[in-house]
C-alpha cells in the first residue's frame, strides 16, 4: 500500500525541520528507504519538495509512506499545488511565535482553497495539527492555538523540532489518522 | 472494532499488457528508464536500467513534480494544455509525455539518439496506453485489519515511539 504524508504550514514553520529529523530518526530504525530527496535554495528555504519514504511492515502488509514538505513561501504557490495532487494525509505545522499569527491562518486558509481545486474539502482530511516552537519564549498558549488552527478537533501534537521532540508522535499520529480515514472511506 | 482497508490496484492482465507496451518502448529507443506513473506520482510500472524501488520513486515524484509546474505555467500563461515536455541534459534527454485520462510517462534517453524517433515510439505507445488505460479494471488488493484503538499502540510499538 501506498501513502502519501505532506508537511504544510506557514514559511519557516518548521516542516523542513520536521521532515529531516523524522528522517533521521526513521532512518535510525530502518524504516526509511532510500535517500532524503531536497530542492531548497542557498538560504535554506524550501524550492520546490522534499522527500523520502518510509517503509513500515503492519501486521504483514508493507506500507510505504513517501513523506513531502511544500515550499512555506507564498510565491511558491503554483509548486505547493501541484505537490498537494492525491495526498492521503496532511501534518499542518503551525510556528507557534505570536508574530506568525497571521500567516499560520492564511496559509491554512490557502491550502483549503488548493485541496477544493482538487475536488477535496480540507475540513474532512485526516490532519494532525503540530504546534511548533514551543522553546519560544514569545509562543502561544496552546489553548488559544487550539482554537484557530484546529477546526477539525484533531490530534494536537507540541514539539520542538528542532530537538525532535514530538516529531515522532506527530508521524505515527498522522499515519494513524491516515489508515483510519482510508478506512471509513472503503 | 475491527475494519478492512483495502486499496484498488489494477488487475493483474492489464498489467502484463502495459509491461510489454513499456518493454517495448525500452527497446526500440534503448532508454535508460520508462517510467509511467499517474499524475501525483505514483509508478503504475517502470523498465529499464535504473529499477531499484527507492530511486524510481523519487524520479517518478520529480517527473510529476516537472510536469505539474510546467503544467501550472502553461495555465497562468494561457498555453495551450501541456502534453509533452522535454528537456536536454549533457548526456541524457528527458521526454516526459501526458497520458490520458491522468497518467504520465517519462523517458530517458543517451544523447545520440534521435529525438524524432524516441517521440514517435513514445505517441504510438501513449495511444497503445490510453487504448488499456479507457477500459481499466480495479481490483481489491491487500488488507489490513484495523482496530481504531489499538492502532496508535500498535504503530508506536512498530515505529518506536
Ligand atoms: N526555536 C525553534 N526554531 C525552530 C524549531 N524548528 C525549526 N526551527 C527553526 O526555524 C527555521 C525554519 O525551519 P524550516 O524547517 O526550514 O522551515 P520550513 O517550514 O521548512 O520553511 P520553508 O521551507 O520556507 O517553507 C530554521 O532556522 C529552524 O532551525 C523549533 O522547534 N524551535
Ligand atoms: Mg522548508
Amino acid at each position: 500500500m501506498k501513502l502519501k504524508l505532506v508537511y504544510f504550514g506557514s514559511s519557516l514553520a518548521g516542516k523542513s525541520t520536521n521532515v529531516k529529523k523524522l528522517y533521521e530518526i526513521l532512518k535510525e530504525k530502518n524504516i526509511a528507504k532510500g535517500d532524503f530527496v531536497n530542492m531548497e535554495t542557498d538560504e535554506q528555504r524550501t524550492l520546490f519538495v522534499e522527500m523520502f519514504v518510509s517503509s513500515i511492515d503492519i501486521d504483514g502488509v508493507n506500507v510505504d509512506v513517501k513523506i513531502l514538505t511544500t515550499p512555506g513561501q507564498f510565491r511558491l504557490h503554483p509548486l505547493r499545488k501541484v505537490i498537494m495532487k492525491e495526498v492521503d494525509g496532511l501534518v499542518f505545522v503551525v510556528d507557534s511565535s505570536i508574530e506568525r499569527k497571521q500567516v499560520n491562518f492564511l496559509v491554512l486558509r490557502e491550502t483549503a482553497a488548493v485541496l477544493k481545486e482538487q475536488g477535496e474539502d480540507l475540513m474532512r482530511f485526516p490532519v494532525v495539527v503540530q504546534y511548533n516552537k514551543r522553546d519560544l519564549p514569545d509562543a502561544m498558549p496552546v489553548e488559544e492555538m487550539q482554537v484557530i488552527y484546529n477546526p477539525w478537533d484533531t490530534d494536537f501534537v507540541e514539539a520542538v523540532a528542532i530537538e525532535g521532540k514530538g516529531v515522532l508522535e506527530t508521524f505515527v499520529k498522522a499515519l494513524k489518522n491516515i489508515l483510519i480515514a482510508k478506512t471509513w472511506k472503503e | 472494532m475491527e475494519l478492512d482497508l483495502i486499496e484498488y490496484e489494477i488487475e493483474d492482465s492489464i498489467k502484463n499488457k502495459i509491461s510489454k507496451v513499456l518493454e517495448n518502448l525500452v527497446s526500440k529507443t534503448s532508454a535508460h528508464i520508462v517510467v509511467l506513473s499517474d499524475d501525483a506520482g505514483r509508478i503504475v510500472d517502470i523498465k529499464g536500467k535504473e529499477t531499484a524501488e527507492d530511486r524510481s520513486e523519487f524520479i517518478a515524484s520529480l517527473m510529476s513534480g516537472i510536469f505539474g509546474a510546467a503544467s501550472e505555467m502553461s495555465k497562468m500563461l494561457s498555453v495551450e494544455e501541456l502534453d509533452l515536455l522535454q528537456f536536454e541534459g549533457k548526456k541524457v534527454d528527458v521526454i516526459i509525455k501526458a497520458i490520458k485520462p491522468r497518467f504520465l510517462i517519462g523517458i530517458l534517453v543517451d544523447k545520440g539518439v534521435a529525438l524524432g524517433s524516441v517521440r514517435l515510439f513514445l505517441r504510438e505507445a501513449s495511444q497503445e496506453l490510453e487504448e488499456i488505460f479507457s477500459n481499466i479494471k480495479l481490483v481489491p488488493a491487500k488488507k489490513i485489519k484495523v482496530d481504531v484503538k489499538t492502532l496508535e499502540e500498535k504503530l508506536s510499538r512498530i515505529i518506536g515511539a
